[in-house]
């Protein structure tokens, strides 16, 4: 156990962060980000270095271990610089800064991100990974800071620097503070949604899926943009070839991730990206972000085409976070490791073992290994159907990692695996199924991979929408139970006493207020989380923090959402503005649905206006570069679209309420929106925000449906036909 | 005023978007004959539909009539135009 007594350890030790913490037994004199780290670079008239990484990040490991940990480079450190450590999960606004600053310095950046600011923050010089010594053209991390060390202290060199730091402020500023001038130019429109599939479509893999060349990542809002594109382009114009095609790149690619080694096919979940083109040799590490995302998109899969596969692979993986993701009282975690110790399962029981760390340790298998935890039948079985070797199956190793190593993936279809063993499909299944699990339990042998267990409001937010989603999909309410579990978990521990959304829990402590990212995806998880349990109290919810996001983020001047408060953070150079969605979509992406949705259900306009507003602030942006937010363009063409808004006045769990539900419910979240009301309390709940239920009543009869779209309104109707008929109309009507 | 057109407004009691059609008539001081067909019954509601239906064949609210125009839904800036107000 560490304490704070413990000799050598610098004030990280202070910190939650695991990142943090990771660095908290450096030589180098660390501070965390804020005030005392900008005085003592004020008074001592010292260069700062901020130094930008995450808990998982490999090459972060690499370079603390190599420089950080060494302590004649803390020294150089020390000497010349006032060194700042950030997690960037904890600060996604100073790492957009700070990024998109050595993007433009140096023409690429990535983790972990070294940047040398002047003591008021301003960035002149940076880099990723620098190695511990000079090697192809690459100077070493301590040149560099010595460099810098001396450059500062020289009165010409030290203008030059403070010239550069200047400069790079202003195009940082116009870059990603400033809106666009003005919005004379056209908006967004239904081309811009074509222009984007053509994107996405040009740099397609037709034979492995996916978007573009290894390594590739499987980006979720992407995958969104694509299956609702294909739903859209039905609903608009009857099924088009260019709907078919996105459905059918979805799909596909859905397909070839599930089965390849990116897919931990004996825990579930996926790993992070694909270090080749067919989706076989994964980065390891296991975030939260892209488990939940892609629960989403598998059940969305699932829903349109029925097939089973998907609904499976969505199981597998809600099944991965509830069992190593989640924490007792309802949170999630952040992320899992990417390497891990190495124990060797077939190997000699000696000192050697567990030691040393590996990229993927805790996943693979050396075809030994499974023989010795199965049978021979089972093992042979394994070993057929997942591509297993003697020595090994890696065809990609850039890092001579996985020499005798078996990452498992389809290698043969269920049907291809029966045939062969000359038994049927069920029964395969059911050795396959039953030989996992038996690897799942060796495996556990083996020492975990790190776990980052700091809990996030925005990633909670996407599990709890994904689990919403599962409930209402798969029809299983223990994923309702987890879905409340975890908002309960965000109300008790994420904001304080006064009401205040915080943005991180870990260890008893909430820190960081909330920034864009965490109120967008916590309004779109209350919004979800209403959809499947049609609990209004969550309604309420999100309509009040939906109007709070609105107060504290939106740009009433320019339109579009800023990605911190005024009052976020005095050291902050600006307040940015994030136009691109990633692998996680952009906050103002969330934002611009999220304020559509309510919309829809209160008829306030502010909801309406900012959502337009999002829509022009990135449409100079996007007309230049289409495909950077595939997750706004959704809430364009849902606002395109229009939706159809019912309320159901009924008993939730009789036979009529059900089915003039499930009529809505065959619509997308983006295209119609439900409301139940049963009782007195529920009106109560609805009426502070939804004023016109007040009049509606069911018929003698049964239940109601009064339907609204476009904003116009039908009397209501009873029949689940007559609803269905009227959500067609309005679907096909303009 | 001399060119002040005739308004009719077909709403039902239940629908929101008729609320704030109705509302932003009121800012706008213009007056107006409105009447919520779900409140009425047998021939009056009969008489009623078809009038709508014939303005609107989908009778859907609000149905504004102004003047000669007809609007369907809450289009504040439709609205504003058929009305000559901007």
């Amino acid at each position: 156990m560490k304490t704070t007594e413990t000799a050598g350890s610098n004030r990280l030790i202070h910190e939650k962060s695991p990142y943090l913490r990771q660095h908290a037994d450096n030589p180098v004199d660390w501070f965390a980000w804020g005030e005392a780290a900008f005085d003592k670079a004020a008074n001592e008239d010292k260069p700062m270095l901020v130094s930008i990484g995450y808990a998982t990040c490999h090459w972060c490991h690499v370079m603390a271990e190599e420089s950080f940990s060494d302590p004649e480079t803390a020294r150089v450190m020390n000497e010349n610089l006032v060194n700042v450590k950030i997690d960037r999960e904890e600060r996604p606004d100073l790492d957009q800064i700070y990024i998109t600053a050595v993007s433009a310095l140096t023409g690429s950046a990535g983790w972990p991100l070294n940047v040398f600011l002047t003591p008021d923050g301003k960035p002149f010089y940076g880099g990723t990974y620098f190695p511990p010594r000079q090697s192809g053209g690459m100077p070493s991390w301590t040149e560099v800071v010595r460099a810098i060390g001396r450059a500062w202290q020289d009165p010409a060199e030290r203008k030059k620097l403070l010239d550069s730091a200047g400069n790079v402020a202003a195009v940082l500023k116009q870059h990603l503070h400033d809106a666009q001038a003005g919005t004379a130019s056209p908006g967004l429109d239904e081309a811009s949604l074509e222009k984007a599939l053509d994107v996405f479509s040009g740099s397609y893999d037709p034979v492995r899926g996916g978007i573009g060349k290894a390594p590739k990542f499987p980006m979720p809002p992407v995958l969104r943009f694509l299956l609702f594109y294909s739903r859209y382009s039905g609903f608009r114009s009857g099924q088009t070839e260019k709907g078919r095609k996105a459905l059918d790149m979805a799909l596909h690619t859905l397909r070839e991730m599930a089965g390849g080694g990116i897919f931990d096919h004996i825990g579930g979940g996926f790993h992070r990206y694909s270090t080749d083109d067919n989706w076989h040799v994964p980065h390891f590490e296991k975030m939260l972000y892209d488990n939940a995302q892609l629960i989403e998109v598998y059940l969305e899969a699932f829903e349109i085409t029925g097939e089973e596969r998907f609904a499976r692979t969505a199981r597998q993986c809600l099944e991965y976070v509830r069992r190593d993701m989640t924490h007792p009282l309802g949170g999630f975690y952040s992320a899992e490791d990417a390497d891990s110790r190495v124990l060797d399962l077939a190997g000699p029981e000696d000192a050697g073992q567990g030691v040393s760390k590996a990229e993927g340790a805790y996943y693979v298998w050396r075809k030994a290994e499974l023989e010795r935890v199965l049978d021979a039948p089972a093992a042979e079985m394994m070993a057929y159907h997942y591509g297993v070797k003697a020595q090994g199956n890696a065809k990609t190793d850039p890092f001579g990692e996985f020499a005798g190593k078996n990452i498992l993936f389809d290698a043969r279809s269920i049907e291809d695996t029966a045939r062969y063993f000359g038994q049927t499909v069920e029964e395969t299944a059911s050795a396959l199924q039953s030989a996992r699990e038996r690897l799942l339990a060796a495996r556990n042998q083996r020492p975990r991979p790190q776990l980052d267990d700091k809990i996030l409001t925005e990633w909670n937010a996407l599990m709890i929408s994904a689990l919403a989603r599962a409930n209402r999909v798969l029809e299983d309410p223990s994923y309702m139970a987890e879905a409340e579990k975890g908002i309960e978990f965000l109300r008790q521990y994420l904001f304080s006493e006064d009401g205040h959304l915080y943005r991180r829990w870990r260890e008893g402590q909430r820190a960081i207020p909330a920034m864009a990212g965490d109120y967008a995806f916590l309004v779109q998880a209350l919004l979800d989380t209403y959809d499947a349990s049609l609990n209004p109290g969550y309604l309420k919810q999100a309509v009040d923090l939906g109007g709070r996001m609105l107060d504290r983020f939106y740009d009433p001047d320019h339109g579009g959402f800023f990605m911190t408060a005024a009052d976020q953070d005095r050291f902050l150079l600006f307040r940015s503005r994030d136009f691109t969605d990633g692998v996680v979509p952009a906050a103002g992406s969330v934002a611009a649905l999220n304020c559509l949705r309510l919309h829809r259900l209160t008829g306030q306009d502010r909801f309406y206006d900012a959502a337009r507003g999002t829509f022009d602030a990135a449409a100079a942006r996007i007309r230049k570069n289409p495909a950077m937010a595939p997750q706004l363009l959704i809430a364009l063409g849902s606002d395109l679209l229009g939706s159809a808004e019912v309320v159901i006045i009924g008993r939730r769990g009789e036979q009529d309420t059900r089915s003039l539900l499930h009529r809505v419910r065959k619509y997308p979240r983006e295209s119609a929106q439900a409301v139940v009301v049963e009782n007195a309390s529920d009106r109560r709940q609805l009426l502070g925000f939804m004023p016109h239920v007040e009049g509606m009543k069911g018929f003698d009869q049964g239940a109601a449906a009064y339907v609204c779209f476009n904003r116009a309104c039908r009397d209501a109707v009873g029949d689940s036909d007559a609803l269905d008929k009227l959500m067609q109309e309005a679907m096909n009507t303009q | 005023m001399a060119d002040e057109k005739d308004v009719k407004v077909y709403a039902l009691s239940t629908c929101g978007h008729c609320k704030n059609a109705k509302k932003l008539l009121d800012k706008c001081e213009i007056s107006y004959d409105s009447v919520e067909v779900d409140l009425l019954s047998g021939d009056q509601r009969q008489a009623i539909l078809e009038e709508v239906k014939e303005l609107n064949p989908r009778c859907s609210f609000p149905t504004i009539r102004i003047g000669e125009k007809v609007i369907v839904g809450y289009k504040e800036d439709e609205i504003k135009e058929a009305l000559g107000i901007s």
